[in-house]
Parts: structure tokens; sequence; C-alpha cells
């Protein structure tokens, strides 16, 4: 499906096949949860369709649209990892290369979407590469990727991107709201405008633990205990912790420089963020912030969850006093 | 139905068609033209900058019905055939999906047969870094001595991956980066041929942003024509790259130097506007400082074609060198860290923050340099812990310094260490403290503690060395007694004791283990502490 922030793509796509000028081979980048697969995926539906509609959308009915939703169009290949979090392996982009030099077997496009791109290991990209530079007539590649200068550059350069931004806030809370979501402003802030990380966001769970953060935070600044805050925050999601940590430290940094309270992403924990401000000293609070970048960055790694979140707290509470 | 994007349909069909790489052109060119070919070549270059459009070029003048040539003529039958990929005697290969030795071994069985239809058997290989180390091998012993009609035609972006017995057998030719006029004109030709009108400005947005890739150049070509609607228009082709108009740019920049951090911050919410490409951002932001710091020092290297000139030129005025190199570096680190931000324009801000927030205040730059020197100064002892003693380590910088210059006899504890002296004679030095010197003859006095020290042997050793070193006869007398100065061996005891409280004392202070006793009741073990050496 197309979402409201999706139409210049989706219109500027649609003037290039008008044109005839549909390339070989898209790069869909943009950041997480912004509903590019789907967006591809109502692309490649609409390249295959037998009866479009009006608008350019796929018609839902046709015998083409009938396999591409029970998933078995055999001119429409859907590459992703075999398993989470694990690279697309050199076999797989083989077998790709292998069907697409092949042609369609409906006598119209071959479409093949890689889903995760950035998540080809060194090997598979390279086997992409001859098939992405001259595929055989009537292919088209979608790479979507959500971390695009992960990709070798040599892939990159063979592809046209197509940069996804994050909506509008107004227009991206209107798509929430229709769709039901509680507290669209604050889901929408602390997933960084992404609507649909947001609504994922309001129907799990993990938001729970951003209390436990907060109250961890607060708690250690006054100076209670870091074992058993770092006992409870260790078992929630590190990703999500870390990402509203980074916010937690990136909004007082910028309370420091007299920034707007609008654009913190802990708005309903303004005041404590404001009282936290005056304690706290920059340069420290600079230095915990690569602390957080860090554990990003190994965050595939598996680390003792307990003594990280200690150590997180145990530096946040030398900053906080030392300010 | 199909469309052909504009790097295939003006991938060139002969050489004079090619734009730049005139170094290689030529060589290729006049072998052909000679008749002086090797059997195997190599091409290395960075992405679209033209090593398959060469090989393939090569491999229809090895073919072309008119003799072999540097002008194929496109119309035989062979050279058709090479344009359309299905010539039966130019084999190209994928090499990053044939990597497995049985597949190169299966290519090879095949080079001894004479060519079907043309005139050589061509080998393209393309990608061929990625052949494992086995097919490698498997290829040395064809690729030196192939049989007279096979040429091998290697190509990649990464032969430092190629072992070195490959890079010996090829003849190699590295293609260079494209330089952006050559692609101004080449995009200005297709665009002319392709009746596409154009802005100027916008050729010049498309070749920066290509960086030396002429396929690049033409992918962004593709696609600024498609979001134009047919026309290249320098507004739209700068939203379609995600570049900011450099003016934005330039107003956080003026933020920056004035040190007004919510007006950086309204900056980034006016650019936040334009959806753009933060990493790109500050690559610009990085730029602009480096045109600001050219300008500091050299002011003649500065662009004269770039349109902000005078402004760089009012910046460079305004705002200190030193300011502007951490300005750099911290925006260097910034687009490492960007992508483990949580999102783009968050991790730009902190970048631009973090940028203010190290500034030095006015005037403490110059405040701050003496401080460093002290605590340099106060950390000298710790660096130097492996050497005897600092004072006449503080002297001996002299000497280090300055070889040539020799250690008077007066200062006995310097002499002991610029001596070649080792073992039982160097202990036997350091327990002696200097008692007189005339002329030649040298009197000392040996801690009596240390008597057993006291032999003939020793002795004449130690007088040896010190003639040695002084260049003279020295007549050497060592008498036991209590010295009334510290001896080289005392001081060093001495200081190391004091580097041992020193490095107690510094762990009882430091913050972390104080943190560590508040909250877990922890206790330094005694006698575990030692100094860092």
């Amino acid at each position: 499906m197309i979402y409201p922030w999706q139409q210049n793509q989706w219109q500027q796509i649609h003037q290039q096949i008008a044109q005839g000028r549909l390339p070989h081979a898209l790069l869909f980048k943009g950041a997480e949860g912004l509903g590019k697969l789907d967006f591809a995926h109502e692309l490649t539906a609409s390249l295959l369709c037998k009866q479009l509609t009006p608008s350019g959308q796929s018609c839902g009915t046709c015998e083409a649209c009938k396999l591409i939703a029970a998933g078995t169009h055999p001119d429409f290949l859907w590459l992703e990892p075999e398993e989470d979090n694990k690279p697309i392996k050199v076999d797989q982009v083989r077998e790709l290369c292998a069907s697409l030099s092949m042609t369609s077997q409906f006598g119209g496009y071959k479409v093949a979407v890689i889903a995760l791109a950035d998540n080809m290991n060194i090997n598979a990209a390279n086997s992409l590469l001859k098939t992405l530079e001259e595929p055989t007539e009537n292919t088209v590649l979608i790479l979507v990727s959500s971390r695009p200068h992960r990709l070798p550059i040599t892939i990159r350069s063979r592809c046209q991107n197509v940069l996804f931004q994050q909506p509008e806030s107004g227009v991206a809370e209107q798509w929430m709201t229709e769709n039901n979501t509680a507290d669209a402003e604050l889901m929408l802030s602390l997933s960084h405008g992404s609507p649909l990380l947001a609504c994922k966001l309001a129907a799990s769970e993990v938001v729970a633990h951003r209390k436990s953060l907060i109250e961890a935070l607060l708690g250690v600044a006054n100076n209670q205990a870091v074992t058993e805050h770092a006992a409870k925050l260790s078992k929630a999601p590190g990703e999500y912790l870390l990402s509203w940590l980074y916010d937690w430290i990136s909004d007082l940094l910028k309370l420091h420089q007299g920034g707007a309270v609008s654009r913190l992403v802990h708005s309903d924990y303004q005041n404590e963020l404001q009282q936290m401000v005056a304690g706290s000293n920059q340069q420290g609070l600079f230095g915990l912030l690569d602390e957080v970048i860090q554990l990003r960055r190994v965050q595939s790694i598996p680390l003792n969850t307990q003594m990280l979140w200690e150590d997180l707290l145990i530096s946040w509470n030398r900053q906080i006093k030392q300010g | 139905m199909s469309y052909q994007v504009l790097a295939r349909k003006w991938r060139p069909a002969n050489f004079t068609e090619m734009v730049g790489q005139d170094h290689v052109l030529r060589a290729l060119i006049n072998a052909l033209d000679e008749e002086r070919l090797h059997h195997a070549y190599l091409f290395t270059g960075i992405r679209g900058v033209g090593k398959t459009t060469v090989a393939r070029i090569f491999a229809k003048s090895l073919n072309c019905e008119t003799g072999v040539t540097s002008t194929p003529c496109g119309e035989c039958a062979a050279c058709k055939a090479i344009a359309e990929g299905r010539f039966i005697d130019l084999i190209e290969v994928d090499a990053a999906s044939r990597t497995k030795v049985e597949d190169t071994r299966e290519l090879l069985d095949n080079v001894q047969y004479a060519p079907t239809h043309g005139r050589f058997k061509v080998y393209l290989i393309d990608e061929v870094h990625m052949l494992s180390g086995h097919s490698f091998n498997a290829l040395l012993k064809t690729l030196e001595e192939p049989p007279p009609h096979v040429k091998f035609l290697l190509a990649t972006t990464d032969p430092q991956k190629l072992p070195v017995t490959i890079l010996s057998r090829c003849l190699q030719f590295n293609l260079k980066r494209m330089p952006m006029p050559l692609i101004e004109g080449h995009l200005q030709h297709i665009l002319q041929a392709e009746q596409v009108a154009f802005e100027d400005q916008a050729i010049r947005l498309l070749a920066h942003g290509a960086d030396g890739s002429m396929r690049d150049a033409l992918s962004l070509l593709d696609q600024a024509i498609a979001y134009g609607g047919g026309k290249l228009d320098t507004d739209e082709v700068q939203a379609m790259l995600g570049s900011v108009s450099r003016d934005r740019i330039l107003a956080i920049l003026n933020a920056l130097i004035t040190n007004d951090a919510a007006a950086a911050m309204n900056e980034v919410a006016r650019l936040a506007e334009m959806t753009p490409d933060y990493q790109n951002a500050l690559a610009d932001l990085l730029a602009l400082l480096h045109q600001v710091a050219l300008a500091q020092q050299v002011p003649d290297a500065v662009d004269d074609h770039l349109v902000e000139r005078e402004t760089i030129q009012q910046i460079a005025s305004q705002v200190s060198a030193e300011d502007v190199q951490l300005f750099y570096q911290i925006g260097l680190l910034g687009r490492k860290d960007l992508p483990l931000a949580p999102d783009a324009r968050t991790g730009f801000e902190m970048a631009l923050l973090r940028m203010l927030a190290f500034k030095p205040a006015p005037g403490q730059v110059s405040e701050r340099l003496p401080v460093q020197q002290t605590a340099h100064a106060a950390s000298a002892p710790l660096v130097n812990a492996g050497e005897q003693n600092p004072e006449p380590a503080t002297e001996q910088a002299t000497p280090a310094t300055a070889p040539v210059a020799k250690v008077a006899v007066s200062d006995w504890h310097g002499l002991v260490e610029a001596m070649n002296i080792r073992g039982m004679v160097k202990q036997l030095a350091v327990n002696c403290v200097l008692h007189q010197r005339d002329g030649g003859e040298i009197q000392l006095i040996l801690n009596e503690e240390f008597s057993q020290l006291l032999n003939p042997g020793l002795q004449s050793k130690l007088a040896d060395a010190l003639g040695e070193y002084l260049g003279d006869k020295i007549k050497l007398q060592i008498s036991l007694g209590k010295p009334e100065t510290e001896s080289p061996a005392q001081t060093a005891a001495r200081n190391v004791a004091e580097r041992q409280q020193q490095a107690e004392q510094s762990i009882e202070q430091d913050p972390v283990v104080q943190a560590m006793k508040e909250n877990f009741g922890a206790e330094v073990v005694p006698n575990s502490v030692r100094p860092i050496d």
C-alpha cells in the first residue's frame, strides 16, 4: 500500500513509467518505519498487474494480483535474510541472478525486491554487481535499505536512488489517529517521526520499559543504588533503551544550549529534564553520549547487559554529580 | 518496453567515444596498431570509470573482421555480436558468481580449442577480485603462457585483493577518477543528443555529486531527468540530490562562529523543511570549514570559482584557526557517528552542539597552554618511570637531544647514565659518589654497605669506561666511606618510593575508586597498587 507521505515518490516513479524511463535498478533508502517495503510491494504489483486502476495502482482482482497476494507470482522475486539478523547469503543472490537471467513467465516485467539490502554480505553484494548493471530485458531490481551507507559503493553507483523522508508531524499524526493509535504525538516523537515504528511501538509493551529507564536515571541521579535499576533494565530490549537514553542526553544538551522545549523527545518529562540541566555538565554529557554511541555500535555483540547498565548508570551518576 | 538507462545506452562503442583515460587508451591503441599485444590485461580503478567498457572495446578491436585495429568498424558481424553480447568467442565471466575453483577449471578446459568464429578467444573476467585463492592459482599457468589464440582481460575495483602472482603476469592499467570538467562536458553532450533542456549549474551539481565516477553521473542524470519531468532545473536537481543550498550551510556556520546555539538550531529546523540528507549536509559543512581554513593559512589556494568566496574570507577573518580545526575534527567524528544516532537530524544537531560545547571561551586558549604544560611536567616522572631517576633524566635530556654534548665529570649522576657500562661495573658506579676530581685523577667514595663491590677488576673496568667516555686517561681511586651526598642508587630508590606513594595517592583520589567504595563498599587491597611504567 502507498502511505500518504509517499505520494511524491509514487508520482515520480509513475512519471518515469509513463515516460518509459523506469530504470532497471532502484535503491529505496530512508529511515526505518517509513513503509519502504510496502511501497516496493505495491510498485511491483502495479508493474505486474494486468488491469491498472486509473490512479496507477494495482487492481487486486486480476490473475497477477491474486498470485502476488498469494506470494506465488513467478515473475516476482523477494529476497531477504533467511533468518532474522543474519546476512543475505551469496547463494541466495546467485539463485536470484540465475532466475533473472531467464525471460519472464507472463511476458511482462520481472521484478526482484531485495529487502534489507544492506544485510548482504560482501560476497553476496559482489555477485549481484553484474546482474545489477546489465540485467536482461524487462527486469527491475529494487533494493531497499535503511542503512544505505553500508552497501558497497559499487552497488550504490549502479542504482537510481529514491529517498524516503519522515513525514511532517501533522500528516503522520493524522494517519495514526485514523489507525486508532493512542498517544500518537508521544509515540511519534519517541520513534523520531517514523509512523510505522510509532504504531508498532504503541502496540507493543516496550514502551513500559521507558518508564523504568527514566526512573533509573532520576533515581541514580539521587544516589540510589545502581544494581537494582540495572537488573531491571537489563531485561528490557537494549536497542530501544539505548536509543531513548541517547535522546534523553541529547534533550539535556539541547536545553543546555537554550534549545526550544518543543523539540524535546521525552517531552512528557520536561520538568525533570529542566531540573537536571542545572546540575549537569555539558562536556561530561557528551562523554556519556559517546559511551552510548559506542554501545550502539557493538549492539549485535552479546555483552553482559547487567554490567553494561551498571556501567552506564555509574557514569550517569558521576556526570550529574560533577555538574 | 524496457528502458535502457543512460549509463548503458551511452556506453562507448569504440575508443574515440571514450571520455578521459587517455593514458590507458594511448597505450592500447598503440599496442593494437603495432600488433604488440600482451596476452593478459588487468584494468583497475574506482566504480564507473570505464574498466568493463575498455575491456569490451578491446575485445572488439581484436576480433573486428577488418583486422586487428584500434578503430573497430562496428558494422561487421563480429562487432555487432559483441555489442549485443552474443559473440561466441567473447567469454564474459562474472567472477563474483563463479568464484569456486571448479568454475575456473571448467572455464580453462576450453582454452585449448581454437576460436569458433573470431580471431581470438577473449576471456573477460569482471570483478576478478572475488575469485577464491584456489581459483587464482588454477589460473596461473594458463595466464602465464596461454595458447596464441587466447587473450585474458581482467577487470576489478579492488586490485589489492589479487595475489602478486596474478598481478605480475598481467599488464596493469589503472583508470583514473574522472575530473569534474570531463564529466560536465560529457553530460552536456548527452543532454544535447537526448534533446533535454538543461541549466549549467544543474550539470555542475550532478558532476559534483558523481564524485569522480561517470556511471554515478549518468545514474544521477537519469534520475534528474525523471524527477524534472524531462528537463534539468537547478532547484530540482538540488532537491533531488538532497544537497542543500550552500546558503543554509553558510547560515549554520555563521551561527557556529558567533557561538549562538539557538540560531544554529533554528537553522537546522529550516534545513529540515527541505528534507536534506544530513550526511551530505555535514560533508558540505566540512567542505566549507576546509575552505575557511585554507583562506586563513594559504589565501591564494581558495578556489576562485567559489561563489561564496567573499563570505568565506569574511568568516575566515572572524574565527580563530583553532576553532576551525576543532569544528572540523568534531564534524569529522560526527559524520562517523551519524549512522549510530537514533535519527539523522538528532545526530546532526548533536555534532553542532558539540562544536559549541567544546569551543574554548574567548581568551582561554592562551591561558590553557601553560596549564597543559604544567600538567605535562607533573606527569613527567610517571612517563620516565622506566628509567632510573628523574633528576639525571631531566639533565639527560640534553645529551638525548644533542648526542654530541658530553656530560661533565662533576655531574656524576649524569655521567653514570651516559657511560657505556652494564652489570656489576654499573652497580659499582651507581653506589659511588664523586669525591674529588683532579685532572686525570678521579676519587670516588663507595658506600660502605656495598664494600663487596670493590675489587680491582671492576675498578679497572670502570676506569677504562671513564677514560673511553672522557677521551682521556683516567686514574681512578675508590675508597670506602659514608658519602655525604646521595649516590645515584639512592636517588633511584627514593624516586621509586615517591612514585609508589604517588600512585597510591592517585588511586585513593580516583573518582571511580571513590564511587566504588561508596556504592559497593569496595576496599583497595594493600600493596596491590603499582605505578604505571
